[in-house]
């Protein structure tokens, strides 16, 4: 069986960690997490899968990614900025262990995973659970949106930006991070004193966006 | 350094290669794939840098691609399915306050299945003089397929010259013509300023040929009467 949920959070986090201050994918306590200092995401995972710590460079994200597709993997070690994984080939009669060994490539470690404590209970409040997302997709990546007043499970969480909005989000940012759900996946909101918000699902998955605010 | 060029051949390799020849098939230091109609090649002269043969599947060439992109490939190493590269490592020099290179290291990519294909003798009818290839220009001008819709089918000029267009639209007369999405999909392995030199057989194959080893072969549509 193949790890498509992997492969499907790395290649988002790839798209996501653009940022040359950001670039990577930072591995700790068998959390992965991303960012570009705006938006972060992140995925709690066993830690006996993904064991170690350190960053794992683009470079071998984008290789593990294309292997987490195809291959069953044992388990992941990421070591300072090298990985090494153990996956199994698959013969008519017999199965074996293979271990893979990317070197290391040049990645500054982020410690990414100090700003999730913000995103989560205590320090932010839960707003829904299971809202409906669809203004996010039916918006222009252009626009801007704002909690709706009393979010309510199944009822839209997001209405367009009004003028005198105090804080606000990009349509554009977050349809970039909420790509990490699928569309049927039931998804707790949280949001924190600072108004970052924050999704994440059973699964262990994790968006946090940081909004735009008025300033007087 | 990533190995662009390696990288760059891959991706085009990658979107070439189709059932019934899926895989970069690797033989005697040369990598091809093909869909069957379209041919991509690349010629290393080096005998340590690709060796061995067999076939990468387009699963193992999608890890190495990634991995070429980001840093030098040292050497690949192809076993029947079984691919092994050297990569080099690199690490962040904080007194020279930039990126430096390692050492090597082996990277075995995992066993996927990719059926073998006779890639030297396809590439050998790139050259069988039997087949009437002829050298019809050097260094043409390709500008129209990219402007050309991908929908449009082109036929060569009567008398192409260098650094004149090579295609034009086709006409119901012509008994061979191409497809300008064929064309455009294989021509990407050429950067814009390559020096190209064209040749072109009596059953209307043709060949583009660059100074780096690198071929695209693609055949025609034929007029049936």
């Amino acid at each position: 069986m193949v790890d498509s949920m992997l492969a499907q959070f790395l290649n988002v986090a790839l798209d996501i960690q653009q940022t040359p201050a950001y670039a990577g994918i930072r591995v700790t306590g068998g959390t992965l997490a991303a960012s570009d200092g705006v938006i972060l995401v992140a995925f709690k995972l066993n830690s006996e899968y993904i064991r170690g710590e350190g960053m794992i460079p683009p470079a071998t994200a984008r290789a593990l990614a294309a292997l987490a597709n195809e291959v069953y993997l044992d388990y992941v070690e990421v070591d300072g900025t090298a990985v090494n994984l153990v996956t199994r080939e698959q013969y008519a009669d017999r199965s074996e262990l293979l271990a893979v060994t990317f070197p290391p490539f040049a990645c500054r470690t982020v410690r990414i995973e100090t700003f999730l404590p913000r995103c989560l209970p205590p320090h932010a409040e839960l707003v829904c659970e299971a809202p409906s997302l669809k203004l996010v997709k039916a918006a222009r990546l252009t626009d801007f949106v704002e909690l709706v007043d009393k979010p309510v499970r199944g009822s839209e969480l997001f209405q367009l930006k009004l003028p005198d909005a105090k804080i606000w989000y990009s349509v554009r940012q977050l349809r970039e991070g909420l790509r990490l759900f699928r569309a049927r996946d039931t998804v707790s909101v949280f949001r924190n004193d600072q108004g970052w918000l924050s999704f994440r699902d059973d699964w262990g998955r994790l968006f946090a966006v940081t909004p735009f605010v008025k300033r007087d | 350094m990533p190995s662009s060029e390696l990288a760059h051949f891959l991706n085009v390799a990658l979107d070439i290669q189709a059932t019934p020849f899926p895989g970069i098939h690797v033989a005697d230091g040369v990598a091809a794939a093909t869909d069957g109609v379209m041919l991509v090649v690349k010629k290393y002269n080096d005998p340590v840098y690709l060796r061995g043969r067999g076939s990468l599947s387009p699963k193992a060439a999608k890890v190495l691609a990634a991995l070429a992109e980001a840093t030098w490939i040292g050497s690949i190493e192809v076993n029947g399915n079984r691919v092994t590269v050297t990569a080099q490592s690199t690490w962040y020099d904080e007194k020279v306050g930039a990126e430096v290179a390692g050492e090597y290291c082996e990277v075995k990519l995992p066993e996927f299945y990719c059926p073998r294909v006779p890639i030297v003798r396809m590439l050998a009818v790139l050259t069988d003089e039997s087949r009437g290839w002829v050298q019809i220009v050097e260094n043409p001008r390709i500008k129209n397929v990219k402007e050309w819709s991908v929908k449009e089918f082109v036929a060569l000029m009567s008398n192409p010259r260098e650094g004149y267009e090579l295609f034009r639209l086709k006409d119901i007369d012509d008994e061979h013509w191409y497809s300008v999405a064929q064309l455009r999909r294989g021509l990407r392995l050429f950067g814009a300023k390559t020096h190209l030199s064209v040749r072109c057989n009596r059953d209307g194959w043709l060949c583009f040929e660059d100074r780096w080893g690198q071929t695209f072969a693609i055949t025609p549509f034929v007029k049936r009467n």
